[in-house]
């Protein structure tokens, strides 16, 4: 019987991994304020709204999410997707984060002042 | 190759075991980015990888990623069936060079988020998901370790299992 033993001396450097992952996330923190939340749907965007203006909206082409947009931060209500992980996530307030639901293809993310249009690729 | 009645019926019951874990998880809310999970299930996969043999745990593997299939809808099947024969593939690269089983589970971890935010890239056309790499890596070697832990700890009573030697707390078992 083989004894794979659980770990040796050369599996700490998987230590490394996370460490440099830190170092990446502190490094991209931005303190921009957010300024608009994008939605996409597939790899086009559907409507940008400026948060601004605080209101709820239901999208034209996805009629079971609902999305609140506020001064701060977006977040989605409700939606007929059957894990709603959207719903769970709760709400994004940094330029750069996103809410995704995977059945239907949407992306909400922040834009914020100094960003520009991201890449999308597809 | 000749499978006993022993075989199939603990094969059946590892790929219950995995699904039952795998429903457990996805109903808990854990706040993480894309769903990111424990992955115990991959304990079970792990086990019948390195105690049985590669082609079980890939049908555990695809099975599981079947029965995600029938009680979660296709997103959910797809994301297992890439994120599990990803993860199963790395592992039985590492197995096969004799690694540790904590590279086995993490790499294992990490082959199976990455997998997983290809599969979702490619479904939302949109490649800016790599935002989340940093936090998905960081999330499987933390969740590789402890997969990898509790495989570590059961393995013993798991072989005296099979091989009958295991011994209840103040009985012998015949």
């Amino acid at each position: 019987m083989n004894h794979t033993p659980f770990a040796r001396k050369q599996d700490l450097l998987w230590l490394l991994l996370p460490v440099i992952c830190i170092a990446v996330l502190l490094l991209r923190a931005q303190s921009d304020t957010p300024v608009s939340a994008q939605i996409s749907i597939g790899n086009e965007v559907v409507a940008v709204y400026p948060l601004s203006e605080p209101q709820t909206i239901t999208l034209a082409n996805a009629d079971g999410i609902r999305i609140e947009i506020r001064e701060n931060a977006v977040c989605v209500l409700e939606s007929d997707c059957p894990d709603k992980r959207c719903v769970r996530m709760g709400a994004i307030s940094k330029p750069g984060e996103m809410i995704v639901c995977l059945p239907h293809a949407m992306i909400i993310t922040l834009v914020g002042a100094s960003d520009g249009a991201d890449v999308v690729i597809g | 190759m000749k499978r006993t009645a022993k075989d199939i019926t603990t094969l059946g019951l590892l790929l219950a075991l995995a699904c039952a874990i795998s429903y457990i998880e996805s109903v808990l809310p854990i706040p993480l980015p894309l769903g990111v999970k424990p992955g115990l299930a991959s304990i079970v996969v792990m086990y019948t990888l390195i105690e049985r043999n590669p082609r079980d745990a890939l049908l555990l593997t695809l099975l599981k990623s079947g029965f995600v299939f029938l009680t979660r809808g296709v997103t959910a099947g797809i994301l297992s069936a890439s994120g599990g024969l990803l993860a199963l593939g790395v592992m039985l690269f590492c197995h096969k060079l004799n690694s540790s089983l904590l590279t086995i589970s993490i790499s294992g971890a990490a082959a199976h988020n990455l997998a997983q935010l290809i599969a979702a890239a490619l479904l939302l056309q949109n490649i800016n998901l790599t935002y989340y790499l940093p936090v998905l890596l960081i999330a499987a070697v933390i969740s590789g370790g402890v997969t990898g832990g509790c495989l570590a700890a059961l393995l013993p009573r798991l072989r005296a299992a099979q091989n009958g030697t295991l011994r209840k707390k103040g009985k012998e078992e015949p």
